[in-house]
């Protein structure tokens, strides 16, 4: 009963942000200066041309008009038709998401496969110098910036040893190798960098639980080694590295805007960059609109996260 | 090990130590903690270690069960009855092998002792499958519930399947006992088992201890403030103070005719009636001087006879 508590108001919470995200960014889009018409037809269209296309995009109507037709159309789907391009946004948003998708979930899954075994190990042999070693190397990927990494990457992997491409995308259900080829230096560019952070907060995690009286009451039945860490630590130092890996998750969804551009490829950061230089106003609205639904959709699941690794959040 | 009888009174009894403590230092590379003590604890014997804080008990217990804290040695002798190696030598490894096997230990603070995301069962019962006392996962667990039944806990069944957080202190405390008795331990050390229950549920843990002790034949070592406590359950008293062993004996010739000015003192700061013309509550300064200027080498008050490691050793030391 609690535990429905709990998550039914997290819901409502998710709900209300979503709605208040979605006048922040209408809002701000609106009071941006430029009117979608006339940029369309120039400077020097006459006023009565302008006036028809403004009818047409429908931006003459009242703002809470505009909102509520902009937001019933993302209920379903319909992002609107690009003022520029005068294609649907939706199916282009969509295409884009996935790309995007791809390079944010396998980088976190690089993240986590180097930083829970790197971070667990260094926290456990904090005192010697194969976790002194783990540390100072979390801390050097961690000053490097995604995009100087993306770099080094390109020189070393697809100049000096020419064994991957330095950029592009290929869709994987036309090429399956290809596909992973063009996948592998931006996935870890972002990747090894999250890593190297998600890295020293596993050992902190780890470093407190380790100090907990019940890793001593676990020590005092006759547990030692590995079965301390899977029955005792990882339980327990995952809460808190659930919390940094919700914010990391968004934190890459930002970072592969940087990423797509030095790779060249077409995710929704390039769809983003390249709808602002040409002042696609509705592309950018949509794509702003769900990015912030993904980083409060990951929010949402942290938060049930919780309830699952913490038994004293399920019951009072 | 051979046990010299001769200097034995008569009619006088003495069974094969559980634990013989000789020599023990404790300390952080320039500091001593614990100064060279020594001991044994006899098998099935119920001994108090009494002390103020800083005294030294925490670190005696927790260096007989390899438990010290970083930065912290242990140097000297600690041997158990059935151990082949020296405990102050021993390897982590070696270690793991005798906790919750041959010695457990009852900690203080029953409120963060238990694993919050684990359920109390199978807490219980993963000492018993790490050392393969009972077969298979399902056994462990019965005898975990049997466990949780034999301390008491109000509705054991419910218990077994609850989180630490649902439950309360002493029930807490239950669990910890039920942990430690688990693998019946030769020596069970309890580090002030009851002092952070309330006074009711501090006599039912106590007379769990006891029972719990006596029926698998175990040797206790008890630390406490509480000389009332010791008066209970417990046969011999060691004294602690400065990091050493200042008295030992029979707790009621202890607490009735103390020899060392410290322990005259904690008895008598310990009646709360008493106080001097001026109403002033006797203090432990009226008896003993800080440690500091305290002497070097305090005496060793109380009778070989007690339980002095020398001597029930012998030449096998």
């Amino acid at each position: 009963m609690d535990m429905l508590k709990y998550v039914g108001t997290r819901f409502v919470i998710f709900v209300v942000s979503i709605f208040v995200a979605s006048v922040v960014v209408f809002g701000f889009m609106a009071v941006l200066p430029g009117d979608p018409a006339v940029v369309a037809l120039g400077v020097n269209a006459s006023p009565d041309a302008v006036a028809a296309l403004r009818a047409e995009f429908g931006t003459d109507r009242p703002l809470a008009v505009q909102y509520l037709d902009w937001v019933g159309g993302l209920l379903t789907g319909d992002f609107g038709t690009s003022y520029v391009t005068r294609n649907p946004i939706g199916p282009i948003i969509s295409d884009r998401l996935a790309v995007t998708s791809w390079l944010v979930l396998c980088a976190m899954a690089v993240a986590l496969v180097t930083a829970l075994p790197l971070g667990t190990l260094s926290a456990l042999r904090h005192r010697k110098a194969s976790g002194l070693a783990i540390s100072f190397g979390s801390q050097i990927g961690i000053a490097i910036p995604a995009f100087v990494m993306g770099i080094a990457l390109v020189y070393v992997f697809a100049v000096w040893l020419r064994v991957l491409p330095s950029g592009g995308w290929v869709v994987p259900i036309q090429d399956p190798g290809g596909f992973i080829q063009h996948l592998v230096l931006p996935v870890l560019s972002l990747g090894l960098v999250q890593g190297a952070i998600l890295t020293r907060y596993v050992r902190s995690a780890t470093l407190d639980v380790m100090r907990e009286d019940y890793i001593r009451t676990a020590r005092s039945k006759g547990l030692s080694g590995l079965p301390i860490v899977t029955r005792h630590i990882l339980r327990n130092s995952s809460i808190p590295v659930v919390t940094v890996l919700g914010l990391q998750l968004t934190t890459l969804l930002i970072g592969a805007v940087v990423i797509e551009r030095v790779f060249v490829v077409p995710g929704l950061g390039s769809l983003l960059l390249d709808s602002v230089a040409n002042r696609d106003l509705l592309t950018v609205q949509g794509v702003v609109m769900v990015l912030v639904l993904a980083a409060l959709i990951i929010n949402f699941v942290v938060d049930i996260l919780y309830t699952v690794l913490d038994p004293r959040l399920r019951s009072s | 090990m051979t046990v010299v009888t001769s200097s034995r009174p008569e009619g006088v009894t003495m069974k094969e130590p559980a634990l013989v403590v000789e020599g023990l230092n404790v300390g952080t590379g320039s500091t001593r903690l614990v100064k060279n003590i020594s001991f044994t604890i006899r098998a099935g014997e119920r001994v108090g270690l009494i002390g103020e804080s800083g005294s030294g008990k925490s670190l005696t217990v927790t260096s007989i069960m390899g438990l010290l804290g970083e930065g912290l040695t242990a140097t000297g002798s600690i041997r158990m009855a059935g151990v082949p190696h020296d405990l102050v030598d021993a390897t982590q490894k070696q270690f793991a092998a005798l906790r919750g096997r041959q010695v457990a230990m009852v900690f203080q603070e029953p409120m963060t002792a238990l694993n919050p995301t684990m359920r109390v069962l199978d807490q219980v019962a993963e000492g018993m499958l790490a050392h393969g006392t009972a077969p298979g996962k399902r056994q462990a667990r019965e005898a975990a519930l049997d466990l949780l039944r034999k301390v008491q806990l109000p509705d054991p069944e419910r218990a077994a399947k609850a989180y630490p957080h649902q439950m309360s202190g002493g029930q807490r405390q239950r669990v910890v006992l039920a942990i430690a008795l688990a693998n019946d331990p030769m020596l069970l050390l309890c580090d002030e088992p009851t002092t952070a229950l309330d006074v009711t549920v501090q006599a039912q843990m106590l007379q769990l201890i006891l029972s719990g002790v006596r029926e698998r034949g175990s040797a206790l070592l008890f630390i406490t403030h509480d000389l009332a406590v010791v008066a209970t359950i417990c046969e011999r008293l060691l004294v602690m103070y400065g990091g050493r062993i200042v008295e030992a004996g029979p707790v009621q010739r202890v607490l009735s005719a103390p020899q060392h000015p410290y322990t005259r003192g904690l008895l008598e700061a310990s009646e709360l009636d008493a106080s001097d013309e001026n109403g002033r509550l006797p203090t432990m300064s009226d008896h003993v001087r800080a440690q500091s200027v305290y002497t070097q080498d305090p005496e060793w008050i109380g009778d070989p006879e007690d339980g002095y490691a020398k001597v029930i050793l012998g030449g096998a030391a």
